[in-house]
């Protein structure tokens, strides 16, 4: 089934980290980055800066920690940050970890908020305070980090309410990916999918990333897929790349004009580059272990020791599994 | 009487005219296949012609200029200039590494303060890049064997060059991807001369207002082109 028209079979390389290839993800600005509601204020509906405001690029001879979140904003960028995704890149060894954050886990505040679902405290403090939150929680020490919202994935909407499908967003600039649906995945928003192989626009790409229902594990089985989608990205990116290099610049500029980058464009390159480099099957994906429970009446995820095990893993040398 | 003199001499004009047009096509043609191939070299140490490498590119423009709208298209002339920038490294490049015997073709050792590539060669590149560059001497250069040989001829140099202008004009990336072939031909008397085979991908960054390597890979191929064997083939008997 294709939910979109063909497109030619090119496309892009830089979408950092978690498009590691894909499209979409980083966010929050070197330091400008407004904080206190999780809502940006920015003309485009994706954003990666450096952690930390930090003064220098890292040297990419060791492990790159991003974090990846994606936020239920309909147009700009921020809102409840539903997607969160602990990316790891070794450059030297080639490979990276993708650990998938379940939103409703239930954590400390790094400022002062409590114990809370997860995805509330980022929209209680925007992401730099987030990202506080996310390096007490796991014991990372991130360089970047990366946002993006629905309109990342399928461009943007003209007027209230308006239907997703007005664009094109960055995943239709790059050409569309190949994802692959193991359940069919019936949710009408914004489109249903089929099981199976085929090609998605941003739409698709959207549906793929967003829907629970009809997954077996919910909101695991949701995140796990988030962390497959980076994968598809990066097999997308890396086989483009692989006919022709010179795709890397038709990509870097398509992630221009779509990603609000906090970074210079050459230090965005590399990043990619670094992402280009590693196989697919090199890519380790994971979701935090957890359990289901109900804390005053609403439902959380309690983090496991297993889960807890996950995060010093790929925290402690950027590789899940040992 | 008169007009035949008269057609006589007006046939050996055009006679002349045509063959001076031939021999400027001819020259002009032979210049051609030289630059083609890399050829129309200079004098070497020993009067020997060295050849010459001379890229053949294409460019290609991108820019994130335009939004959503898509991009916008960045003028011919500027992306001329960067593509000429960027052709003229990849000459001096494979000049240095591949072609020029007196380059090439001098041994170095630990201590003697002789490097290969050479430093003006390295300084192509970002100062990270460059102790990789050395590493990967194999694959960038014409490798190990380099002192092997006695000269090299371009017969392939090609590459596709991308540039990034931000803001549709401020030149900021690039990637050349470049194949160059040539044949090597060894120093010793009998052996047979070795097909050398190149395929690099080279990403630019800008720096001030020229360019240095930043990335790259490449892989290579070296192949001894011995003739074939009469009484040869597969499980051929000696």
């Amino acid at each position: 089934m294709t939910d979109e028209p063909r497109m030619t079979r090119r496309r892009a390389v830089i979408l950092m980290g978690a498009m590691l290839g894909a499209s979409a993800v980083l966010w929050t600005a070197i330091g400008s980055v407004g904080v206190a509601t999780g809502q940006e204020e920015t003309d485009k509906p994706m954003v990666i800066a450096r952690a930390h405001a930090g003064q220098h690029a890292p040297a990419f001879t060791e492990p790159v920690f991003v974090l990846v979140v994606g936020g239920d904003a309909r147009t700009g960028v921020g809102g409840l940050y539903d997607s969160i995704h602990i990316v790891a890149l070794d450059p030297v060894k080639r490979r990276a970890s993708i650990v998938g954050i379940p939103r409703d886990s239930y954590v400390q505040s790094a400022h002062g908020n409590g114990m809370n679902k997860i995805n509330s405290h980022g929209a209680a403090e925007g992401l730099p305070g987030f990202l506080d939150t996310v390096e007490q929680l796991s014991g990372c020490e991130f360089d970047y980090y990366m946002i993006t919202s629905f309109e990342g994935f399928r461009g943007p909407q003209t007027g209230s309410g308006a239907s997703f499908d007005k664009g094109p967003g960055l995943i239709d600039d790059l050409g569309g990916i190949t994802i692959h649906v193991p359940d069919p995945l019936p949710n009408p928003n914004p489109i249903p999918l089929d099981a199976g192989t085929y090609r998605v626009g941003g739409r698709g790409a959207l549906s793929y990333v967003r829907n629970r229902y009809n997954r077996p594990g919910g909101d695991f089985d949701r995140s796990l897929a988030q962390g497959e989608f980076l994968k598809f990205v990066l097999a997308e990116m890396r086989a483009d790349y692989e006919a022709d290099p010179t795709t890397a610049i038709r990509n870097i500029a398509a992630a221009r004009r779509h990603i609000r980058m906090d970074i210079p464009v050459t230090e965005a390159f590399r990043l990619g580059l670094v992402a280009l480099r590693i196989k697919p099957k090199n890519v380790r994906n994971e979701v935090l272990d957890g359990t289901t429970a109900t804390v005053n009446g609403a439902s959380i995820v309690r983090i496991t020791q297993g889960g807890l095990n996950q995060l010093t893993d790929i925290c402690s040398d950027g590789r899940l599994g040992g | 009487m008169r007009e035949p003199t008269f057609r006589r001499s007006r046939f050996r004009q055009q006679r002349l005219i045509r063959l001076g047009i031939v021999a400027v096509l001819l020259l002009g043609a032979i210049t051609l296949v030289a630059n083609l191939v890399g050829g129309g070299g200079a004098p070497g140490p020993g009067g020997e012609e060295i050849a010459q490498v001379s890229f053949r590119t294409k460019a290609i423009a991108r820019t994130d200029a335009g939004g959503f709208e898509g991009p916008r298209t960045v003028p011919r002339g500027r992306v001329a200039q960067e593509e000429d920038a960027i052709r003229e490294m990849l000459n001096a490049w494979y000049q240095q590494t591949f072609v020029d015997p007196a380059v090439f073709t001098v041994s170095t050792s630990p201590g003697d303060g002789v490097s290969f590539p050479p430093a003006s060669a390295l300084a192509l590149f970002t100062e990270e890049a460059r102790t990789d560059v050395v590493a990967d001497v194999d694959s960038l250069t014409l490798g190990a064997e380099r002192t092997g040989f006695a000269r090299v001829d371009p017969t392939r140099a090609r590459a596709t060059i991308a540039i990034f202008f931000e803001g549709g004009d401020k030149p900021m990336l690039a990637t050349a991807s470049v194949v160059f072939e040539a044949t090597a031909s060894p120093a010793g008397a009998g052996e047979y001369p070795v097909t050398v085979s190149q395929h690099a991908d080279l990403h630019f960054e800008r720096s001030g207002n020229g360019w240095l390597i930043s990335y790259y890979q490449a892989r290579q191929k070296q192949d001894s082109d011995v003739p074939a064997s009469p009484s040869g083939g597969p499980g051929g008997g000696s």
